[in-house]
């Protein structure tokens, strides 16, 4: 077994605790990433994998459990050292890309070595370096809102890697983006994954896109019901496992 | 059904509510006032149409018809001042008209909804701000009497008419054009946050361009800019002219020279520091959907000081002056405040962003008070830069001394001083802690 590089114990998530609208959206999670997996959440809407996903990377605080990352117990950190924590070791990319509209391309991706503290030459020359990698050269000097949709998510990654995170936190990253700078996307991860050995762990609904994980979980009301491990099988092989038992799975919700 | 819902969204802004009826209220105060200096038919403008010796052109548009110019730049001003509350007010309500609109509102359901809203508040405004008016009438009076003015103000019944349907035109066409805006939008641009930001926002020059052509325009911009500085010894008849031209090269100096140069500095230079980098990023957002609220700030401020005291005014004169300056200055600052703001109320998903990069709060926090700290600083810096002109120009004319400096100045501080802890307050309170997960 790998070096853990996040884990969640016991996990549960109650929302309006203490009160009549109480509402349990996780329910005693337990899961265990090692470095260089690439993890993909699945389930239907509603199913709790967004809550699930932040709870485990410090975005949201789980009423119960414990998440380790990188062997600490964020937890147990204060809302500073969370700050810091972040942008140390995670790398968040969201479907709607969460740029800051008023700033411009270059400030989106120095932002998390802006919150280090490194030197301006030095940011400089890692964004232009990071814009080179992501075709985004260009459009540094401009506000999202002059780019395109794949521009946006592009500016999102850069920022999620600028700062060499040892874990990228992906919600629907490819939500918003046409088939064509999803694949592309994909492909990114992929190769972040294999080659830098960074830890991906991606949220979709879409069983093409999870294909390309190496370990799926499904999640189904605030529960992980079952996982498939990638391992030896073929991407058509993993793709049509993933496909029978979403599909499956649809059924059965149907059904109850 | 509509009416209840209006009623209950009110309920629900309250704070919001609350700006646009003191708006209301100061403005009404103003032009209860002003209408009644300017329309005491023997007091006021017969005494201010009084002709009096013409030095130059400007001094002749002043002194010839000072009553007439004074009125039209007061409702102008005034008028700017409701246009920009108004649509504050509804474009931050652009949810609730996007959710309205997929319902399947008409154009005259959704104008119903903004209009009720809008003169529910004006109920409540107007008549606080007549009876302050006529409050402040006997003091005025009393101050006049001091003065050795042979006129005092009366209270004339047609001001009030003049006033309300002067408001009530503006604030209904300002509704109309609004809801128009947002029925012609539909939804989606409306729940993108686009209506509260305005559709057409600026394009950023995010660098700085040295081409041969380019910097040849920037010359010609500074040189314009400069016009009022250049042309301050020419005697004070020019000033006000030169100052609105100067505003116009402001425009570009600032939008082609000095936010580029900016931007290029805190790229170079304080990227390693997050608050200082990242509140001068907001910082040249807002001085660029705010640009227009500051230049009508200066362009008041100097064509009404330029007013008083470029003439040889009466008592009375003098006062009407004074009550539009005073006024004018507090309306113009809750002018550039209100247009701030509409840009702020759309902020509270970038605090997210940086809450979740690794902002601490109290980081988020010093961007906030860096941000609008620097913001009114440089509005007070630039009119006080044009204010200088004109400073200079009356001095050198033998009309103006240093107490009307101060006097003058204080005002302006005073009222940009106020607006500054109105916006900070606004814009903690509505994000912070929202923002902080």
């Amino acid at each position: 077994m790998g070096e853990i590089v996040l884990e969640a114990r016991h996990l549960k998530k109650i929302y309006n605790a203490n009160s009549l609208n109480a509402y349990e959206a996780l329910h005693d999670i337990n899961i265990q990433v090692e470095k260089g997996e690439f993890i993909g959440v699945m389930g239907p809407s509603g199913s709790g994998k967004s809550t699930f996903i932040n709870n485990i990377s410090t975005i949201d605080t789980p009423t119960e459990g414990k998440v380790f990352i990188n062997g600490k117990n964020v937890l147990a950190m204060s809302a500073n050292d969370i700050g810091h924590f972040r942008y140390q070791n995670l790398g968040f990319i969201f479907q709607d890309f969460n740029l800051l509209d008023t700033h411009t391309i270059y400030e989106n991706i120095a932002l998390p070595l802006s919150l280090a503290g490194v030197d301006p030459a030095e940011i400089e020359t890692r964004v232009k370096e990071m814009a080179q990698k992501m075709d985004m050269t260009d459009q540094l000097y401009k506000l999202p809102s002059e780019c395109s949709g794949g521009q946006r998510q592009r500016t999102a990654i850069a920022r999620a890697l600028i700062n060499n995170p040892s874990i990228i936190i992906a919600d629907e990253p490819t939500g918003n983006l046409d088939s064509q700078n999803s694949e592309e996307l994909l492909e990114l991860f992929q190769k972040l994954n294999r080659e830098d050995g960074v830890t991906v762990v991606m949220v979709t609904h879409d069983a093409f896109i999870a294909s390309y994980t190496s370990r799926l979980i499904f999640i189904r009301d605030g529960n992980i019901t079952s996982e498939i491990q990638k391992g030896d099988m073929d991407e058509d092989e993993y793709f049509q496992k993933i496909v029978a038992i979403s599909s499956s799975r649809k059924r059965r919700s149907r059904i109850s | 059904m509509i009416g209840k819902d209006a009623i209950r969204s009110l309920k629900a802004s309250k704070s919001k509510a609350l700006f646009y009826c003191l708006t209301f209220y100061l403005t009404s105060t103003l032009m209860f006032l002003f209408f009644n200096m300017a329309e005491s038919a023997t007091q006021g403008k017969a005494e201010i149409f009084v002709t009096n010796n013409m030095v130059d052109l400007t001094k002749y548009i002043l002194n010839g018809n000072m009553g007439n110019i004074m009125m039209v730049f007061v409702v102008v001003m005034c008028s700017i001042d409701i246009v920009f509350t108004n649509d504050f007010y509804v474009r931050t309500k652009a949810k609730e008209l996007a959710i309205r609109l997929i319902s399947g509102a008409t154009y005259t359901q959704l104008l119903k909804y903004l209009l009720i809203q809008t003169f529910l508040m004006l109920v409540v405004a107007i008549p606080l701000g007549v009876l302050s008016g006529l409050a402040l009438i006997p003091l005025i009076n009393h101050i006049l009497i001091q003065q050795g003015s042979d006129f005092i103000i009366t209270i004339q019944s047609f001001a009030i008419v003049e006033y309300i349907s002067i408001t009530l035109f503006l604030v209904f066409w300002t509704t109309v054009l609004n809801a128009s805006f947002a029925y012609k939008n539909g939804a989606v641009l409306m729940l993108s946050d686009n209506m509260k930001t305005g559709a057409n926002k600026e394009k950023l020059m995010g660098f700085y361009s040295s081409s041969f052509t380019q910097i040849l325009a920037k010359i010609f911009w500074i040189f314009v800019a400069l016009l009022p500085i250049i042309f301050s010894n020419n005697g004070t008849g020019g000033i006000a002219v030169f100052v609105i031209a100067g505003c116009v090269g402001l425009d570009h100096v600032l939008k082609e020279i000095l936010l580029p140069l900016f931007s290029t500095f805190t790229r170079k230079r304080k990227m390693h520091k997050p608050v200082v980098a990242y509140a001068n990023g907001f910082l040249r957002q807002d001085i660029l959907v705010s640009g227009i609220t500051f230049y009508l700030l200066i362009a008041d401020v100097v064509v009404l000081i330029a007013m008083m005291f470029t003439r040889n005014d009466t008592p009375l004169e003098k006062m009407l002056v004074w009550v539009s300056f005073i006024f004018i200055v507090i309306l113009q600052s809750m002018a550039i405040m209100f247009r701030l703001e509409t840009d702020l109320s759309s902020r509270k998903r970038e605090f997210q962003i940086l809450d979740q990069t690794g902002f601490e709060e109290k980081q988020i926090r010093k961007v906030m008070n860096r941000e609008i700290t620097l913001f009114y600083g440089f509005v007070l810096f630039i009119t006080l830069f044009y204010l200088s002109a004109v400073y200079i120009a009356l001095i050198r004319a033998g009309l103006f001394t240093v107490m009307n400096a101060v006097v003058i100045t204080g005002v302006l501080v005073m009222a940009l001083l106020g607006v500054y802890i109105l916006t900070l307050s606004f814009y903690r309170n509505s994000f912070v802690k929202k923002a902080a997960l």
